[in-house]
């Protein structure tokens, strides 16, 4: 075999680009890569400090001790409103999305089943809020007779939580070794064996994490629960047909009315959720770093 | 197999297919009750900006045989220019943005504090949509009305729409800007996702071409990276169209008056559902109720397509850090 | 085992005292090696004793991974590296890895790669003919001539190799080093990137990783044998399998 030996005399010149000017752009890109990134930085941190400082130089006591709306008294019945409904919408979407996520990875279910079902999780997570907000209206509040109530938010904020879970769910099922689960098929072991012997052990801490990154979610949403939940200004007496309070509802509306006590309150919820929310996200991310 | 093993997998199977009968039903049941405004409206709903909910205390009057308020008239012009133009805005920050760092998370940053920067992002996700709302009107709009708004009017009115009177601060750069950073952590989270699937034997590759952290960056980003980078994209836009809250809080929620300039104050779809929905109620012909749930109906279709697009071309395996994480 | 034959060959590259250590490891303890011109100079020894990492720290690849502590001097063509840019560098030295790492794009655009980043105000046509010169000095040009358009990553295992190395010759690198081609590919595959590196010699310098014995019997002209980070025997191909050397011994026989 021979190299064609074109170096010398034929081939063509060729010239390099300067590497200054090459240079000069890379240091370009990564000058104003960090000042994007410092600057996002800096933009989350003034709002983690406004809204912690005008939350924490408002809030007493009495208002996290006694329920009223935004112009009077205090959050605790958004307080417990919100938690209530967050339990609720657990209720409603754990069930599903557990045993669903059981059915798609079961090797032996239908596989056009269990991709239809991925598919319509997918679309289902890109529902707008207020849509499921105006459905819940329409369909459980009106047309099902439920009223504004805990169940009618409940159920709206699942509509969100059920796509989500599923998938978290999904996923810390797929983690779990192959080996694991073919094993305890081979020694006989039927599907509810498997299911609550290997998958529900194996994948806790995905599922405790998701279900946290859930929580964490649905406390910050609002527009499902504008017309499903309503208002109140103490807590629920029922299931049904009793408005139910919550800290984003305070957040909204206090704003917005001119009072500087109603403005208080809002700064106040803002910074119960704020602290809720990101303690959430935290200790989430924690448990599945600590495994 | 065991009676009860049966019983439990086709339970099982019921629970699977119940994100599909959710979906289906707020489909056909939005799309139920929006029946009495396709037939009233027709195709006005689509060519006419005006908003009005009619009088209530005049005798309702018959259209294409349906019962409305005398005088209501619905469109949905002004509140689609809105929904678009802020998502387009949100998108145009949030793009370059999201590219940014991720190209400083992968390349520039020690990797030591990627993991640490990655999840301070993802924080912005976290915020709810209320407390960006708050923080908008106390902190942004204000900022916006007395300071850049008004050195905006006075130095680029070469560009067109940015010139003329400044209103309130409230608007469409209030809700850009704010969606923009709803959205930075999904698109950068995707971003950030498909550099670290390219091998690092390719990394390397074109590095020991002599290529600089820059020209590999700009080489990911329209190879390995591009379709996860238009899918994320997507995503992110999807988020914004239906986006509710912050939007409702910043937007100035206006009807019937068409924006003159980038400074007026705007209202979208999703804001306007929101916002409308009060005084729907007290409609006795139910008319009011039925034009929003048609103006849901394509908000629905506007933002599920795009969405549906997005995770298409991104992808599942890029998406996994979004959703899980 | 001194290196008395070789003192009339040129030396491209001298490495003087070259340390690489990680917090909790040495890679390489103060290694002295040369790489002779226009020859094939290989670098033997078990897997983990360094000689990826030696490679690496020859294109300054190694600047990137901060993990990495580099200490001593590397001089190319009597220059310390340091006092190159790393772009430069790389530039002059090629890299072919062990897996065939082509880019998810055209056989051409993989080629062209490297002058569309480093190459100055190219015509259409110059380009063409250095990626056509490319692709024949890496024995593709017959194999793959009209099918230039095809994705890079549709090729064979040892045509990928070779795209590789003709995206590496396209720069008109003074050096090329191999982070053992061969393993990753079947018999015949291996058998031309042989011949492909022993053709090479003629026009660069080789520096050839691996721990393939008889590979190194076929191709070549210093054989440096590394170990736990040092070189414990250097010499032309011949005094090499012949040395007496007691590690040089065992790894022989560990080889076969």
């Amino acid at each position: 075999m021979r190299v064609t030996n074109s170096y010398v005399g034929k081939q063509e010149e060729l010239k390099w680009k300067k590497v200054s000017t090459r240079k000069i752009k890379d240091k370009i890109a990564n000058g104003l890569s960090y000042v994007v990134l410092g600057a996002m930085i800096a933009i989350l941190a003034s709002i983690f400090i406004y809204i912690l400082n005008a939350g924490a130089s408002h809030v007493t006591w009495k208002m996290l001790s006694t329920y009223g709306n935004t112009s009077s008294g205090g959050v605790l019945n958004a307080i417990v409103g919100t938690w209530m409904l967050v339990g609720m919408g657990l209720l409603f979407s754990i069930p599903p999305s557990l045993l669903g996520a059981l059915y798609i990875v079961n090797a032996k279910s239908n596989g056009t089943i269990s991709m239809a079902a991925r598919l319509f999780t997918d679309v289902l997570t890109s529902v707008p809020s207020i849509v499921i907000g105006l459905f819940a209206y329409l369909v459980l509040v009106i047309k099902f007779g439920m009223g504004l109530s805990l169940v009618a938010g409940g159920l709206a904020l699942s509509v969100m939580m059920l796509p989500y879970l599923l998938r978290i769910i999904e996923i810390s099922f797929r983690n779990i070794p192959k080996e694991q689960i073919e094993n305890a098929y081979a020694l006989g072991a039927d599907d509810i064996r498997v299911a609550s012997r290997v998958y529900l052990p194996q994948a806790k801490v995905g599922i405790l994490s998701g279900i946290l990154l859930a929580v964490s979610i649905s406390a910050g949403e609002t527009a499902q629960l504008i017309y499903s939940a309503g208002f109140n200004n103490a807590l629920p007496t029922g299931f049904l047909h009793s408005e139910v309070a919550y800290l984003t509802y305070v957040v909204w509306t206090g704003i917005n009315e001119p009072t500087a006590y109603s403005h208080y309150v809002a700064f106040a919820s803002a910074m119960i959720l704020i602290l809720s929310v990101t303690g959430l996200i935290i200790i989430s991310k924690y448990i599945v770093r600590r495994k | 197999m065991k009676a009860s093993n049966r019983v439990f997998n086709f339970f099982t199977f019921l629970m699977a297919i119940v994100p599909a009968v959710v979906l289906i039903s707020i489909i056909v049941f939005v799309l139920y009750y929006s029946i009495p405004s396709i037939r009233y409206n027709s195709w006005s709903f689509f060519t006419t900006y005006l908003w009005n909910p009619g009088f209530q205390f005049q005798a309702p009057i018959m259209k294409h045989g349906v019962l409305a308020p005398a005088g209501s008239a619905f469109g949905l012009d002004l509140f689609l220019i809105g929904t678009l133009s802020t998502s387009a805005l949100a998108i145009l920050i949030a793009f370059p943005v999201s590219f940014l760092i991720s190209l400083n998370v992968e390349l520039y940053l020690p990797s030591k504090i990627k993991k640490v920067m990655i999840s301070m992002i993802e924080l912005f996700a976290g915020i709810p949509s209320v407390v960006y709302g708050l923080w908008g009107i106390v902190v942004l709009e204000p900022l916006l009305f007395r300071n850049v708004e008004p050195w905006m009017a006075q130095h680029l009115t070469f560009i067109p729409g940015f010139g003329g009177e400044i209103y309130s601060g409230a608007g469409l750069i209030a809700s850009g800007i704010i969606l923009s950073f709803m959205i930075i952590p999904i698109v950068t989270s995707i971003i950030v996702n498909s550099f670290d699937t390219v091998p690092m034997d390719v990394k390397d590759g074109l590095f020991s071409l002599g290529a600089t952290k820059w020209e590999v960056g700009k080489y990911l980003m329209t190879s390995y990276s591009r379709a996860s980078t238009v899918g994320g994209t997507l995503l992110g836009l999807g988020r914004a169209l239906g986006e509710t809250m912050a939007v409702l809080m910043v937007s100035g929620a206006v009807t019937n008056i068409l924006p003159h300039n980038f400074y007026s104050a705007i209202n979208t779809m999703a804001a306007a559902i929101a916002s409308l929905l009060d005084s729907a109620f007290t409609d006795s012909t139910g008319m009011n109720l039925a034009a929003l749930a048609e103006l849901a109906i394509v908000l629905m279709l506007i933002s599920l397509t795009v969405s549906l697009i997005g995770r298409k071309i991104a992808g599942r395996g890029v998406l996994r850090g979004y959703e899980s994480d | 085992m001194e290196e008395k034959s070789v003192e009339k060959v040129e030396k491209i590259i001298e490495i003087e005292k070259l340390k690489v250590e990680t917090k909790d490891k040495v890679i390489l303890d103060e290694v002295d090696l040369n790489i002779f011109k226009n020859s094939v100079n290989t670098i033997v020894g078990p897997s983990g004793s360094g000689k990826s990492t030696l490679l690496k720290s020859l294109n300054r690849l190694l600047d990137m991974d901060t993990s990495m502590d580099v200490s001593g001097d590397v001089l190319f063509e009597k220059r310390n590296i340091r006092d190159f840019d790393p772009v430069e560098l790389r530039r002059e030295i090629g890299l072919v890895f062990q897996k065939p790492n082509p880019f998810p794009m055209s056989i051409y655009d993989n080629v062209a790669f490297g002058l569309r980043i480093q190459g100055k105000k190219l015509k259409k046509e110059d380009m063409d003919k250095m990626i056509n010169q490319a692709l024949g000095d890496a024995d593709l040009y017959e194999e793959l001539e009209g099918k230039l358009k095809q994705s890079g990553t549709s090729l064979s295992g040892g045509q990928q190799q070779r795209l590789c190395i003709a995206r590496a010759l396209v720069l008109r690198p003074k050096v090329l080093m191999f982070d053992e081609p061969t393993s990753a590919l079947d018999p015949i595959a291996k058998g031309k990137i042989v011949d492909l590196i022993r053709a090479l010699k003629q026009k660069y310098t080789v520096i050839l990783v691996t721990h393939d014995m008889n590979l190194t019997r076929r191709i070549s002209d210093y054989t440096n044998l590394i170990y736990d980070g040092k070189f414990v025997a250097k010499g032309t191909g011949s005094e090499f399998f012949e040395s007496e050397i007691e590690e040089v011994r065992t790894f022989l026989e560990e080889a076969d």
